[in-house]
């Protein structure tokens, strides 16, 4: 479908947004420099760190997110509808907020503080918590969504022709959300990817610990412009790049 | 080998209506689009939410749960898993039974072969005509050894070429497996059923032996339903007399008094739209009637009066509008049988 003509230079307003503070970075880079910027040590390690814990956070959108699209699918009446809003507080909070938030939840004087021996707050688990938390509702939202364009017809079909429901999910209902799951998985890596604030707040910033490239982008930022602006691009290629191989929009309603 | 009886109540598609199959038989559900036989065939399959449906197999309650009922559906639309090879599919079955991954393709190859798919495991369902898409959804629904096999309009959408050779397979593959088939076309019943049920808006309207019920219908519905026009009416000595005056001369039939009928074939009915020809050389008994209305039915068109139905050319009806008078010429001499239930039908 095409819009009206007044549309375009709205458009062209909305990409310029976009595409500006993009320029604008990749004039800062010293290309000279920049193989020896993103290899220093410093950078290599928060580059390394922020994709193990990326990678890590991703299979936890998975693996939590995944039944959480499924039960939310499963409800009827208000309360899917709290639940719904409960689970994807975290895609419009402040990230500072969801990082105090896990601080006073699995932090050392939080709810299971001592449940968990002392504190995870301020470990690399705590990046990889953090991440899951932001991350998360964009593979909830996928799952959810890719369900209700599902008429469930493939799968009465298959149970009757014997398949146990856990065989109807992994062999009929799983690979048909093939998409969706990529589309979730995808956003929920660079929304982990790019966490700040959480991280932070809820994880610190101790290099080689929980110290992530936003965080060393962040840190460096005034003492090493250079460095700040070779990394940034390094994650503004990995983040575009990800997102151009796999995304696809979504379907259906949220 | 399994007898099947079913009662399904679907309020909420206003829907009552109970089936019976016998062991290795074969039922054929008649009736038209929405008459409900889809969702009776659903509902015995375990697959309509709501529904209230009592299924017992060989006399014993079937489990609830639709793995375990093994009564397997044939739907429509194939149903076929888009993300599986046309193998996996057909080995989705045994696989579910605990069959190994060898043991089940094995089989499902056999099975591709037995509907004359031979060498097409391999492709996905996506690139298949609509013709082996069934073969596949008929081979797969068969693999899984279901105790019932409920075929829903199994010919529907295929070219007519497709739907001969599908039929003759289905015919053959059919022996010995208890099933239930619904259909809206006549032609379906005559080549699969040994018993026919007619099932009109949520309820079956009669039920019994195929040949009894589409070659001596009791009900019109059943009647248009086997490509027939039922023509009632009461026993007087060798006709049946229609309306008062108006006889048609038949054969056999039960005493006088009787209620009785004929089931012609509409093709075999003649129309008259002025006075009728002289009765006795045309062979007709001439009933007068008026048109209700015209149904096209590809080269011919059929005439509805409130009693007859005729198949004429398409030319021989431009410009009648409902309400014309017209005569009906019903062969004489068709074979009349009784109409009281119970009642033999000779």
């Amino acid at each position: 479908m095409t819009g009206p003509r007044w549309l375009a230079p709205l458009a062209a307003l909305g990409g310029l947004l976009v595409l500006l503070p993009l320029a604008g970075l990749i004039a800062r880079v010293e290309w000279t420099d920049l193989w020896s910027l993103v290899t220093s040590e410093a950078s290599l390690t928060a580059l390394g760190l922020s994709l193990r814990t990326s990678v890590v956070a991703t299979v936890a959108t998975l693996v939590l997110g995944v039944p959480l699209g499924f039960v939310l699918h499963g409800m009827r009446g208000p309360l899917r509808g709290l639940l719904r809003a409960v689970v994807l507080a975290p895609l419009v909070l402040p990230p500072v907020v969801g990082g105090l938030a896990l601080l006073y939840a699995f932090g050392r004087r939080g709810l299971l503080g001592e449940e968990l021996g002392g504190s995870v707050a301020f470990t690399t688990l705590a990046v990889v918590i953090a991440q899951t938390f932001v991350a998360m509702p964009f593979m909830v939202v996928s799952v959810e969504s890719a369900l209700a364009a599902r008429s469930g017809r493939h799968e009465a079909i298959a149970g009757t022709l014997g398949a146990s429901r856990t065989r109807v999910l992994t062999r009929v209902t799983l690979p048909a959300l093939g998409p969706a799951l990529a589309t979730g998985a995808v956003l929920a890596f660079a929304r982990a990817l790019g966490e700040f604030g959480a991280t932070l707040t809820f994880a610190g910033s101790l290099e080689g610990v929980t110290r992530t490239a936003p965080l060393e982008i962040y840190l460096v930022r005034e003492t090493d412009p250079a460095a700040a602006a070779a990394l940034s691009l390094v994650l503004v290629a990995v983040a575009i790049g990800v997102v151009a191989l796999a995304y696809r929009p979504l379907r259906g309603a949220a | 080998m399994t007898a099947l009886e079913a009662r399904v109540r679907v309020p909420a598609r206003g829907v009552d209506a109970t089936v019976e199959v016998a062991a290795g038989g074969t039922l054929v559900l008649l009736g038209p689009n929405g008459s409900g036989k889809s969702t009776v065939l659903e509902a015995v399959a375990g697959m309509v939410p709501g529904a209230d449906v009592r299924v017992t197999l060989d006399g014993v309650d079937a489990p609830r749960a639709p793995r375990d009922r093994r009564i397997g559906l044939l739907s429509q639309d194939d149903a076929l898993f888009p993300t599986m090879s046309v193998r996996d599919n057909v080995a989705f079955g045994p696989r579910s039974a605990g069959a190994s991954r060898a043991a089940a393709r094995a089989e499902a190859d056999a099975w591709l072969a037995r509907v004359g798919l031979d060498g097409l495991g391999d492709r996905r369902p996506g690139a298949l005509s609509g013709g082996q898409a069934r073969r596949v959804a008929i081979a797969r629904a068969l693999a899984a050894a279901p105790r019932v096999l409920l075929l829903d309009e199994p010919f529907a959408g295929l070219d007519v070429v497709v739907a001969s050779e599908v039929r003759g397979l289905v015919a053959g593959l059919l022996a010995g497996v208890t099933a239930v088939v619904t259909t809206h076309d006549a032609l379906d019943a005559y080549a699969l059923a040994d018993t026919v049920a007619v099932m009109d808006s949520g309820a079956v309207v009669e039920a019994g032996e195929a040949v009894e019920v589409l070659t001596r219908p009791r009900t019109r519905f059943a009647a248009r339903m086997g490509g027939r026009v039922l023509v009632e009416g009461t026993m007087r000595g060798g006709a049946l007399e229609i309306a008062a005056g108006v006889r048609v001369p038949v054969s056999g039939g039960p005493g006088a008094g009787v209620p009785a009928a004929v089931a012609a074939h509409p093709g075999a009915v003649a129309l008259a739209w002025s006075e009728p020809p002289e009765s006795r050389a045309s062979g007709s008994a001439w009933v007068a009637d008026a048109v209700r209305g015209l149904e096209p039915r590809g080269d011919v068109v059929r005439v509805h009066g409130a009693l007859l139905a005729a198949d004429v050319p398409v030319e021989v009806v431009g410009g009648i509008a409902a309400g014309t008078p017209a005569w009906f010429g019903v062969p004489r001499g068709l074979e009349a049988y009784a109409l009281t239930a119970g009642a033999p039908a000779r």
